[in-house]
């Protein structure tokens, strides 16, 4: 039926294709044999969407179950909500084309901040209430993981339960309890008061929130049994987790349109301001034969032609080298390129840049993210300016020409002098360039410097730092402007007011759930898309709701505060990030997991007593 | 040097599919030459890619049941194989229809067939309204290219081949000029079409369903 009615949009609407499913290797089932229906939504356009890996595994997950169907739901683009809106289509599953609102489940994975207002436009666009206590019925359960489901505390009058963590083990058990309580009958207060006991699961209206005279929070009481502490999940054996030997294929570009396999979860490095690199921990690695196999089944059933051995710092992998040797073994025959992100600089070797240049030759891409020496070792980026020189000579040498460095501006304890040596750092890459006798031939150099601004994130030792105001970010960004020299830098930056932004929400409370409402119903949706956001709404949500975005922002928050998410249990103690962070203003650098175990907890999450020795 | 087979392979585009852009089914029709394992022949240098032409691919949102596309194989196989491997590769709303040894030249093409349903339509009424408006002396669209926009009188480069009453709706058999130097869109018959008659369907949907040559023997 919606078929028709669809037909009838979608030569109106930019790249209808985002719109129809029916992709190679998405799952149809037959409705009527499911006991559990599962929307996955990604509160983002389709293009970004299908790139998330995340979203692969779980989507396969679920559907290797004979009774679960999961489906994909994506954000539609302006012009087709406003059709959708128009025509009273509401808000389908990409499988079945069937309304989401009738389905057992809706999941959506939260992985920035500003996407908290799509995921309430797209409950309301499936003509759902956006606030969890006026859905009253057991169907749908409306749940979010991902890693902004560490404080999700903004989003907590919405969704009915969070879960903490990797996904794979604790779904199937939200799922398996859903099967009980839908065939038993239970309402669901009985169904989310039995949820909050599995672990992993956050279930947020069985919290009771107290907050002091001067704002900040006094206690956060459990309700009901929930338990005092929701600790997160993790899988403790990657390479007997479920990993799909199918990926969706899309009939459109995507942004991430390749293979990509998960070398390992969790980082060794520890850089300061990383959220990823602490709430993914304990580091686990996939045996390199488990990756080979992977790539192998994937290539044949999706026809891709590039393969990306993705994880936070693929150049960590212990196995790269003979992963590379058995990858390149065949991929070469086969005609499939290689790719290598997030690769750190300080372990790049002659012999590794050689395999990556055999596999693809474009710009190379490091992240000193500091200027100097002394903000590089408050931040714990363990990189000396000689390994970068080093790391760029062996680049020029190897036939680049092109080189995009990442920077962060407003880190703690910047100075003046801190910003100017991002400026002087990209000269000195520029000098080295036209110093050598062996650069490529015929080509200047291009050194792009592009500059986030700082955004202080739970569970990282820099969570209690404020960030700069936007005053002072912008202020800083003209400083680093006129300290460029030369032509061969450019220089891009991020909008501050989306950095401010993101700071208020990633440590915000629940008392901003009205202000993420507010800004929905002013329009907010894609925040995530310049060009559709607009601070003023939110300004104006925050005025109409008494808040100060300053105080979740730009607040210096005291080590014993209790914090919005302090009933949430990452692996990574309080007590050690209050060390990394006194150490950082002492400008004292930490080895890594793999060097030397720093205790920071994590092993912990392993349960059952039997890993406690460090991370390898 | 290694041979080098040229073979045509038609195939069809219907369902949802009909969404996807030319550019977007060059990617998937690359993709199913992969997973299929044909061997393809690729364009030689820094970046190889299987090298596939296309004669006259049809445009988003219409169906078509006469599409076709040309590869060089490096290895002899025989059409069957062909069809059998890329087939159970396809997407689902592709299917491979057969393949041979080209013969005619694109260039060749000067016609193609379209079947079009006009839908929420009283269809005995927009049947009258058609034979007025194909009964006029001239009718002058205006063409858009790129550079420019000119009238032109697409009375001779159509051809109504049947028409008649189809559910709610009315349903055309239309021949319009098509291929490199004149092409008549179905899109410009049908804004012609309502302009001058004031009917505006529910919903339209066009199939290819022929591609000639000046001669109306099929292209192949």
């Amino acid at each position: 039926m919606l078929l028709e009615q669809l037909e009838q949009i979608l030569d109106k609407v930019q790249k209808p294709a985002r719109y129809t499913g029916g992709e190679l290797n998405s799952v149809v089932k037959d409705a009527a044999n499911m006991d559990v229906r599962f929307a996955f939504c990604f509160p983002d356009v389709y293009e970004i969407g299908m790139s998330h890996l995340g979203m692969k595994i779980l989507y396969g997950l679920k559907n290797e179950r004979e009774d679960i169907w999961c489906e994909r739901v994506f954000a539609p683009a302006q012009d087709m909500e406003e059709l959708m809106r128009e025509r009273d289509i509401p808000l389908y599953g990409l499988e079945s084309l069937d309304p989401i609102r009738d389905f057992d489940m809706i999941g959506f994975t939260l992985q920035y901040e500003l996407s908290f207002t799509a995921v309430l436009n797209m409950l309301d666009l499936a003509g759902l209430p956006v606030r969890a206590a006026q859905r009253p019925g057991l169907a749908p359960i409306v749940m979010a993981g991902g890693p902004c489901a560490c404080n999700p505390e903004p989003l907590a009058d919405f969704i009915d339960l969070f879960v903490l963590g990797e996904g794979e083990e604790v779904n199937l058990e939200m799922i398996d309890l859903y099967k009980t309580a839908k065939a038993g009958g239970w309402t669901k207060t009985e169904y989310l008061r039995r949820a909050a006991q599995i672990p992993g699961i956050y279930v947020p209206s069985l919290y009771e929130v107290d907050y002091k005279d001067d704002g900040t929070l006094r206690e956060i009481c459990p309700l009901e049994g929930a338990p005092a502490k929701v600790t997160k999940r993790i899988v403790a054996d990657l390479d007997k987790v479920y990993f799909p030997d199918k990926f969706v294929v899309p009939h459109i570009q995507i942004v991430h349109d390749r293979t990509m396999l998960e070398v390992m979860r969790g980082c060794i490095r520890g850089c300061r301001f990383c959220q990823a690199g602490f709430i993914y921990r304990p580091f686990r690695e996939k045996d390199h034969g488990t990756l080979n196999r992977d790539g192998k089944a994937l290539t044949a059933s999706t026809g891709y032609e590039e393969i990306s051995l993705t994880s936070l710092s693929t150049s960590d992998y212990s196995q790269l080298a003979p992963l590379l040797e058995d990858m390149l073994r065949w991929t070469e025959e086969d005609r499939v390129n290689l790719s290598l992100p997030s690769l750190r600089i300080d372990n790049f070797s002659p012999q590794l840049l050689e395999k990556v240049a055999k596999v693809r030759k474009s710009g190379l891409t490091f992240a000193p993210e500091a200027g100097t020496q002394r903000m590089r070792d408050v931040i714990n980026k363990n990189i000396s300016e000689e390994e970068i020189m080093e790391t760029c000579r062996t680049a020029f040498a190897g036939g680049y020409a092109s080189v995009k460095l990442y920077f962060m501006l407003g880190l703690p304890t910047e100075t003046d002098e801190d910003v100017v040596g991002i400026a002087e750092l990209a000269q000195r890459v520029v000098d080295l360039y036209f110093s050598l006798k062996d650069k490529p031939k015929g080509r200047g150099v291009n050194v792009t410097l592009s500059c986030a601004c700082f955004v202080p994130k739970p569970f990282t030792p820099f969570e209690f730092e404020p960030q700069d105001t936007m005053e002072r970010f912008q202020e800083k960004q003209r400083l680093l402007k006129a300290s460029i020299k030369s032509k061969k830098i450019s220089f891009k930056y991020h909008s501050s007011d989306t950095s401010f932004l993101e700071a208020v929400l990633a440590r915000g409370d629940r008392r901003l759930c009205p202000v993420v409402e507010g800004a929905w119903r002013r329009g907010s949706r894609l925040d995530g898309w310049d060009e559709h956001f607009s601070y003023r709404r939110w300004q104006e949500a925050m005025e109409e709701h008494g808040v100060d975005p300053a105080f979740y922002a730009n607040r210096h928050r005291e080590y014993g505060e209790v914090m919005p998410w302090s009933h949430l249990d990452y692996g990574v103690s309080r007590r050690f990030l209050v060390g990394e962070n006194k150490k950082a203003h002492k400008s004292q650098v930490t080895p890594n997991c793999r060097r030397q175990c720093s205790g920071c907890g994590a092993a912990g999450l392993y349960g059952d007593g039997k890993r406690v020795e460090p991370c390898r | 040097m290694p041979v080098m087979i040229p073979m045509r392979i038609f195939f069809s585009k219907t369902g949802v599919v009909k969404y996807i852009s030319h550019l977007d089914t060059m990617r998937t029709l690359t993709r199913a030459l992969k997973r299929s394992g044909l061997p393809i022949w690729h364009t030689q240098g820094f970046n190889p890619h299987p090298y596939l032409t296309f004669a006259l691919p049809i445009a988003l949102g219409y169906e078509s049941e006469c599409e076709s596309f040309d590869v060089r194989l490096v290895e002899e196989l025989s059409p069957e194989e062909v069809v059998d491997r890329l087939g159970g590769a396809l997407a689902p709303g592709f299917r491979a229809l057969r393949a041979a040894a080209p013969v005619m030249d694109p260039a060749d093409i000067a016609w193609a067939d379209y079947e079009i349903v006009l839908r929420g339509l009283d269809a005995a009424g927009a049947g009258e309204r058609l034979c007025s408006f194909l009964g006029q002396k001239e009718i002058l669209v205006v063409k858009k290219t790129k550079k420019s926009q000119r009238e032109v009188d697409i009375s001779p480069l159509l051809e109504l081949l049947d028409a008649g009453e189809c559910g709610d709706g009315l349903l055309l058999r239309l021949r319009l000029a098509s291929g490199n130097t004149v092409n008549i869109n179905p899109s410009l018959f049908l804004g012609a079409f309502q302009r001058f008659s004031g009917l505006v369907p529910a919903a339209v949907s066009v199939k290819r369903t022929a591609i000639l040559n000046g001669a109306l023997e099929n292209f192949c």
